[in-house]
């Protein structure tokens, strides 16, 4: 007869089985062959492979397209994430204080993060267009621009408007995350510094931002993860143009395995993506830790 | 007297900045009720002077629309319940039960959670494709459940670790079996986080795009974000109305989950985490 | 209902630590037996392991002839009270008293004749369609104690039930277990870290402390007969106050010597004092220490007056002593008393180890 434990981590391990052959049959099996093809050279035609080790990665550290495409995905990062930083914690201040119609506010502060990205992207290139634009056509009626300015098919407008609509999209996050933070802030600490004499702006400066903190840090590094394996805004906005100015590594990996069909090279691309992001989770872990043990 | 003018202002200048967050949406609204010449009036305007639902009926009556909107709730809800079938008794396991590997496990879905699409893209590309699944719904369901399951997972694991282990060693007490317990006591508390899991899961579905512009190549198969998308770029001449009557409908589903979602907002966007 | 017994039960964690090293006991059919100790005791783990909700490393459990450490929860036919009731919030109060029955197969019928019995005894008739949110506190323990006694079962455990009630309402409640007890007669088991609890309802009480037994005794026993130094302090309040020293032979007469305080040993402690070791602590109720007011060489820090009586915090040199006087006692704070205590009164503990040495002289 099995023991009362061992049945239990059977039956666990039962409950969980879908769900590990699912993770293993499509996601570490194509992540495995991602690395294979990466090491490979493929044919189009009959799609055999041919091992050429490292060969693939060195071509394309050598490719100076690569470098810009790297360069790129830096920029729309770190500008995207730092937008939503700082609109983020504005909006989760503004709501978590008090406000005439704040569940109405947090809705539609909210909602573009839902929104499917087709439609945001529909809605902006509209309000972005050259000739009828509703944007282009507001700054030239009060005088700010001569001409229609060319949002998306300049460099470096293009990068800049890209970030301004990633930004739109996902800086929600930020409020969410920072909002749930200064909720759980205990009132009872704001009333200590009051009696102790403290100012409005000595109570943010002392107890908001330090109780923030942490909380930052994560979103930085979540949000940070998300808006570099970004794909769908900035190929819809732009398709990584003019030029490639606005293409990211998620494009290029598009791009190579399927408008070039070079299946070894996209792969390339995609296991190098993954380092990187071997390394944004490691930190993340890192970082949220005390969280885990703290949720058990 | 000042404190109230004050904060009479402080509301008026938050809710402005409100709006400018929230008006490309309206535009969208706006946009979409107008006939075809008022889309490009000069001056514009947002509310339309001659407001029709006309756009709306082109896109059923004269696009391909309708057939895109199907195949995206197909695809959606069909990910929505092969997910949440694997994936509740999965969390059940990962939270309530002690077994070598378990916080591994653990582990894994979080990193598969943010694993980006692209990395995945071409090899499933090449099985699906090897499977035969190719230009199927069934093939982006599958292709969907890499990112909806473990997201699925990692929302139900924190709300069944909610439910208090005691109502179970009760039932357990109480006379009946380990699953008997889960099925009368925790499936019945974890009701409202399925719920939730379920739209969540739905609307990442329905949202996506990338493996929509990869594995489907017929237009009777495209769901709605390539299918719109293609419409933008069939024409020289871009009929915005017609889009963004396209916009509108596309969004009413992920508006309506939004509506029911308002209380589970922190843990869906996958902020809990961060909670502290 | 039936005899429990324990044998060599021992609980190490996977992290290393144990909760429990090789406990032994047996409790008697009918029995009130009570698990005392502080948190981290290893009270809970044992309660749970008798349950069949945690497993233990090593060790058998018995319930009279019948072996059941490898059975599950619901095969042991167990009846339990958990610490937070567990009541099912999706289900009335009458479902929620149901699910046993009906997880038993008991006929629809006898369902309801066993619901209405319980309800009347435990006076919850008038709840069975409301849901547990619905209650206040003291109604859920009800319930939860109905859903407990609604069958029939070998034993019935009790995991702090009384902790999240007020303090009127627990008292209260008190009562009302012993009387339950007495009128069910089952054999039950109940853990608490109050000894109040433990002291006004146990036939007997079990000490833990560190996973280990420290005394298993009647409330009588363990208050006046504490084993080692842990029951004695733990047990009692204000604690019992400890003090060290030495035991000297001055001519004919046994003495207990510490600093500032020289007790003689009446002749009846002699014999068992035989072959202590030298160095003691010497443990003395507070009540049972005598002060005088006005004089001496303690000084009084404190006093609390509870109005039947008043509880003395004082100063013996650098020794720390607590005593409870009458209500009208007129020591005050900073002022001196002088401090005595009846030799026959005195526990004496081995400084080593902390065992007991003896107890007070018989009456």
């Amino acid at each position: 007869m099995l023991s009362p434990q061992r049945r239990d981590q059977l039956t666990g391990l039962a409950l969980l089985a879908p769900t590990v052959l699912l993770f293993a049959g499509l996601i570490f099996y194509p992540m495995a062959q991602s690395l294979f093809l990466s090491l490979h050279k493929v044919s189009t035609l009959t799609q055999r492979t041919q091992y050429v080790g490292l060969a693939n990665f060195q071509a394309l550290f050598a490719d100076p397209a690569f470098l810009t495409t790297f360069f790129n995905t830096i920029v729309w990062t770190v500008g995207a994430v730092l937008l939503q930083l700082v609109l983020g914690v504005a909006g989760a201040l503004v709501l978590n204080g008090r406000l005439v119609g704040r569940s109405l506010a947090r809705g539609l502060l909210l909602f573009p993060y839902l929104l499917p990205t087709a439609v945001a992207v529909l809605v902006w290139r509209w309000l972005f267009n050259d000739l009828y634009g509703l944007i282009n056509h507001v700054l030239m009626s009060v005088g700010l621009i001569a001409a229609p300015i060319a949002w998306l098919s300049q460099s470096p407008n293009a990068m800049i408007t890209v970030i301004l609509v990633g930004s739109w999209k996902f800086f929600p996050f930020v409020i969410i995350a920072v909002l749930a933070r200064l909720q759980s802030i205990p009132e009872s600490l704001y009333e200590a510094a009051q009696v102790d004499g403290a100012s409005r702006w000595a109570q943010f400066w002392d107890i908001t931002l330090p109780q923030l903190a942490s909380v930052l840090s994560v979103v930085i590094l979540l949000r940070g993860i998300w808006d570099f394996k970004e794909f769908d805004l900035i190929y819809l906005m732009t398709g990584g143009g003019p030029g490639i100015s606005t293409q990211t590594l998620p494009i290029l990996v598009y791009r190579e395995a399927f408008q070039l069909l070079n299946f070894g090279r996209g792969a390339a691309v995609a296991v190098t993506m993954f380092g990187f992001m071997l390394l944004f989770f490691a930190v993340h872990i890192w970082a949220t830790r005390h969280h885990e043990t703290e949720g058990r | 007297m000042r404190g109230r003018i004050g904060f009479a202002l402080y509301n008026l200048l938050v809710w402005c900045l409100v709006v400018a967050v929230a008006f490309p949406l309206l535009w969208m609204i706006g946009t979409a009720l107008k006939p075809n010449d008022e889309t490009f009036a000069i001056p514009p305007t947002l509310i339309p002077a001659h407001p029709t639902l006309a756009q709306f009926h082109r896109l059923l009556t004269d696009t391909p629309f309708l057939t895109y909107f199907t195949n995206s709730v197909l695809v959606a809800a069909g990910t929505t319940i092969l997910v949440i079938v694997i994936a509740v008794a999965g969390a059940y396991g990962l939270v309530r039960f002690r077994f070598p590997g378990r916080s591994l496990i653990a582990h894994m879905v979080l990193f598969t959670y943010m694993l980006p699409a692209v990395v995945l893209l071409l090899p499933l590309y090449l099985i699906i494709s090897a499977i035969g699944l190719a230009n199927s719904l069934f093939g982006l369901v599958i292709a969907y459940t890499t990112f909806a399951l473990p997201f699925a997972l990692w929302l139900l694991r924190s709300f069944i670790a909610g439910i208090p282990l005691a109502l179970e060693q009760a039932a357990m007490v109480d006379g009946a079996g380990r699953l008997r317990a889960f099925v009368d006591v925790v499936l019945p508390q974890a009701v409202p986080g399925i719920i939730s899991t379920a739209m969540f899961s739905f609307i990442l579905s329905w949202n996506e795009y990338l493996y929509a512009l990869v594995f489907i190549n017929v237009d009777e198969r495209k769901t709605l974000p390539p299918g719109v998308l293609t419409m933008l770029n069939q024409n020289q001449n871009v009929e915005w109305a017609l889009l963004m009557a396209a916009s509108v409908l596309m969004s009413v589903p992920v508006l309506l989950c939004f509506v029911f979602l308002q209380k589970h907002l922190t843990r869906g966007f996958g902020a809990s985490s961060v909670k502290g | 209902m039936s005899s429990v017994h324990l044998k060599q039960l021992r609980m190490a964690f996977p992290d290393g630590t144990v909760g429990l090293h090789g406990l032994s006991l047996d409790i008697a059919d009918g029995e009130f037996l009570t698990f005392l100790g502080p948190s981290g005791s290893g009270k809970t783990t044992t309660l749970r392991m008798i349950a069949g909700l945690e497993h233990p490393s090593a060790g058998e459990i018995w319930f009279g002839t019948r072996r059941v450490d490898l059975l599950s929860p619901a095969d042991r036919n167990v009846a339990m009270v958990f610490q937070n009731y567990a009541l099912y919030p999706h289900m009335t109060v009458r479902r929620n008293l149901e699910y046993p029955l009906r997880k038993r197969g008991v006929p629809r019928g006898d369902r309801a004749s066993r619901i209405a019995e319980v309800t009347a005894l435990l006076k919850i008739d008038g709840l069975l369609d409301r849901r547990p949110r619905q209650l206040s506190g003291g109604q859920q323990q009800r319930v939860a104690l109905g859903r407990a006694m609604v069958r029939p079962s070998e034993v019935f455990l009790l995991d702090e039930p009384l902790s999240n009630l007020d303090a009127e309402l627990r008292a209260h409640m008190r009562a009302e277990l012993i009387q339950l007890h007495r009128s069910l007669g089952r054999t039950m088991i109940y853990v608490t870290h109050d000894q109040m609890e433990a002291m006004t309802m146990s036939t007997r009480i079990a000490v833990l402390s560190q996973g280990r037994l420290q005394q298993l005794a009647t409330p009588h026993e363990v208050y006046h007969a504490p084993a080692n130094k842990f029951v004695a302090t733990f047990v009692g309040s204000p604690a019992m106050n400890m003090l060290v020293g030495r035991l000297e032979l001055a001519g004919d007469v046994l003495r207990f010597v510490s600093e500032h305080l020289t007790v003689a040993l009446p002749d009846c402690r002699r014999a068992e004092l035989h072959g202590a070791p030298a160095q003691v602590a010497a443990g003395i109720r507070p009540e049972d220490l005598r002060l005088t007011p006005g004089e001496g060489d303690g000084r009084v820090t404190v006093v609390e007056r509870a109005g039947h009586e008043a509880v003395v915090w004082l100063t013996l040199g650098r020794q720390r002593l607590v005593a409870r006087a009458a209500a009208g006692t007129p020591a005050e704070a900073g002022t001196a008393v002088a401090v005595s205590v009846d030799g026959g009164r005195l526990h004496l503990f081995a400084e080593e180890g902390g065992q007991r040495l003896i107890g007070a002289c018989p009456a």
